[in-house]
């Protein structure tokens, strides 16, 4: 009998116990919920501004959201099979005059998880600079994703299609890979390619209007 | 299934849980004396990081989803995997007694491998459904496996060998560990 | 010195977790890629650690001794669970660096064998301090070793080029071989100084926890180490194995 009673308050002590870690634990999330939703918007908008510093404010571009849901990238080329676009938003300038658009994408071709970046597309159809939104790849090897060196030489170019190339980049559209992180560097051109054969092919500022 | 199979390759080879991600270390080196408790060790890890990855992806998209507690994954799976051994070792225990003594011995210290909790997130933090969670999983393991079993297999040819007084001991094991980690690094071209 | 201050000396410097002790190896090898991984690390660990071991102490007397693995296991939990929705709020750059081996911070031994070793019997402010020491040790252990890694494998620290031109990184130091050979020459300098470590004399089975994280403590399973190390003896064919058990049980 008396073991029975000390096992019952040994199992009321531990749902005491996980009880108020329980309750601390959604008091936190709570607290932290507005800081942490925040956090990621300012991120997204620090980002937004990087990558198109000629614009004065960005809104997103409903027309063009409304032909991302329901359309599946993989069918536009094979090699852009698991990339997402989360948001396509519109840069403009001071006078509310569309400057280009900004791509924010997701792609799973990356080495380990997955990454996103966000690439400012001019409406003369050159990328004025790509930010990642998150990247974690091998530290030494894809991390150098972010370098200059590699990401420079998406920008500032009139290509509609970005190859990635381990012999040295002999033209406009080749991309010297990174080198021991072909996979991530074949990501990133990808999903910058998918990003923008979607703006061209769909948006009408670019004679698309799929 | 083609997304299948590059899971199992992709968790059992080219991102080796051990060599790559450093989860399971402990064990890794702990337990990777002899072969055959090598492979032991590594027959219980398989089970319960299957048998934890199936129930921890149910948890989560039924349960801690649905009600808005995505949260509390970490309590919850750490609690769900102690429970589960526990479980797991008192079945053994009962009905299969062979089983229990060729893994018993494992299962208390699988609770706090730290690779069974990691696999639980990971399968979180990439999304997986049900079915690619419990792949994950067995692919996991099975990459801790086949390195818990090569490094029992080298560590029994090294005790006859004439290793530096200073590399004696555990840096000799360490200076193994790491030229397997370049060997496995042959293996992140199958990524593609 | 006073009791309070022997602790954090304690921690840092005579009962070192990552250079003497040998726990928590799955972080301090994983995100020391760099100088400043190590410290975020460090620092979050130290955070939980003194967290824990401030709560255990003073719930010591309430935790009933038969369910006090599994309520430690809850409360280390929500604690590291608080830590991460606090940075993901405040600092969201370090939560991004460290990704997964926040939560997996539930899993660090220190953690466990500081809250079974010594939590577990000591007073409230003694605990504090000791979660604290433990965690500085484990912080600049982490700090040196990122650094180290980073300035052999980028020529950098803490971010900042310090090498001259002319020398070419060993991009392997960053890279996981790196981590496992960092720290074989770790433990071979302390083998050859003689420095107090678990490696030593121990026959090398002794790395962490030998497969056990919640043994650190002296806690539940350790008869199975006893069988899976008289089973060893079973198969060995020398007599090296035995001393290593006996060694096991001396380390206890």
């Amino acid at each position: 009998m008396k073991s029975k009673d000390s096992l019952i308050k040994d199992a009321i002590m531990l749902f005491l116990i996980t009880l108020i870690s329980g309750l601390a634990l959604s008091f936190v999330f709570e607290i932290t919920k507005a800081p942490i939703a925040e956090q990621k918007a300012l991120k997204l908008q620090k980002a937004n501004q990087a990558v198109f510093v000629t614009a004065d404010s960005f809104e997103t571009d409903e027309g063009l959201m409304a032909k991302v849901s329901g359309l599946e990238l993989g069918t536009l080329d094979g090699d852009y099979e698991g990339i997402t676009i989360d948001e396509v938003s519109k840069a403009l300038n001071s006078e509310g005059e569309l400057l280009g658009y900004n791509v924010s994408i997701t792609t799973k071709q990356s080495y380990d998880d997955s990454l996103s970046l966000v690439f400012g597309y001019s409406k003369a159809g050159v990328i004025q600079g790509i930010a990642f939104t998150s990247l974690t790849e091998t530290a030494g090897l894809g991390m150098k994703a972010a370098d200059p060196a590699f990401i420079g030489q998406f920008l500032n170019k009139d290509v509609r299609k970005f190859n990635v190339t381990k012999t040295g980049a002999a033209s406009e559209d080749q991309i010297d890979a990174i080198s021991g992180a072909t996979i991530t560097s074949r990501a990133v051109a990808n999903a910058v390619n998918a990003g923008i054969s979607f703006v061209t092919e769909y948006s009408e500022e670019f004679g698309g209007g799929r | 299934m083609k997304e299948l199979i590059m899971i199992i390759v992709g968790s059992a080879l080219v991102n080796n849980v051990v060599l790559s991600q450093f989860l399971g270390l402990c064990p890794f080196l702990g337990v990777s004396k002899r072969t055959n408790t090598a492979a032991g060790m590594g027959a219980a890890v398989i089970f319960v990081i299957t048998v934890a990855s199936a129930l921890c992806s149910i948890i989560y998209e039924q349960i801690l989803v649905r009600f808005g507690m995505g949260y509390l994954q970490t309590i919850v799976f750490i609690l769900v995997i102690a429970c589960l051994v526990q479980f797991v070792e008192l079945i053994l225990k009962k009905y299969s007694r062979s089983l229990y003594n060729a893994l018993g011995v494992y299962l208390p210290l699988i609770t706090t491998n730290c690779a069974v909790l990691g696999v639980a997130l990971i399968n979180i933090t990439k999304e997986y459904g049900l079915l690619p969670s419990v792949i994950n999983g067995f692919g996991t393991a099975t990459g801790f496996t086949i390195a818990i079993i090569i490094m029992a297999g080298i560590r029994e040819r090294i005790e006859f060998n004439d290793v530096p007084k200073a590399f004696q001991g555990s840096p000799i094991v360490l200076v193994t560990a790491s030229l397997m980690a370049i060997a496995f690094f042959g293996f992140a071209g199958l990524s593609l | 010195m006073n009791k309070y201050m022997e602790r954090i000396y304690n921690g840092i410097i005579k009962e070192n977790p990552t250079f003497i002790m040998m726990l928590g190896m799955c972080p301090t090898l994983a995100v020391t890629t760099s100088g400043n991984n190590g410290l975020y690390m460090g620092l979050t660990t130290t955070a939980v650690l003194a967290a824990s071991n401030f709560l255990i102490a003073a719930l010591r007397k309430a935790i009933p001794d038969k369910v006090r693995i599994p309520a430690y296991i809850v409360v280390i939990a929500s604690l590291v669970t608080i830590v991460q929705l606090l940075l993901e709020a405040y600092l969201p750059i370090v939560n991004e660096l460290l990704g997964i081996y926040i939560p997996l911070i539930v899993v660090n031994c220190i953690i466990m064998a500081r809250a079974e070793a010594y939590a577990a019997k000591s007073s409230v402010g003694l605990s504090l301090l000791d979660g604290i020491g433990m965690g500085l040790g484990f912080t600049i252990a982490l700090t040196i070793i990122g650094s180290f890694r980073e300035i052999l494998g980028a020529g950098t620290i803490f971010g900042f080029k310090i090498t001259p031109a002319s020398f070419e990184p060993v991009t392997m130091f960053i890279l996981a071989p790196g981590a496992l050979l960092a720290m074989a020459l770790l433990t071979a300098v302390q083998n050859k100084l003689k420095l107090p470590s678990a490696t030593n004399g121990s026959g090398g089975s002794n790395i962490g926890c030998s497969g056990d994280c919640a043994h650190c403590g002296g806690s539940t399973s350790a008869e199975n180490r006893e069988l899976i190390s008289s089973r060893e003896k079973g198969t060995a064919q020398e007599d090296t194995t035995a001393k290593t058990a006996s060694d096991k049980e001396n380390n206890k």
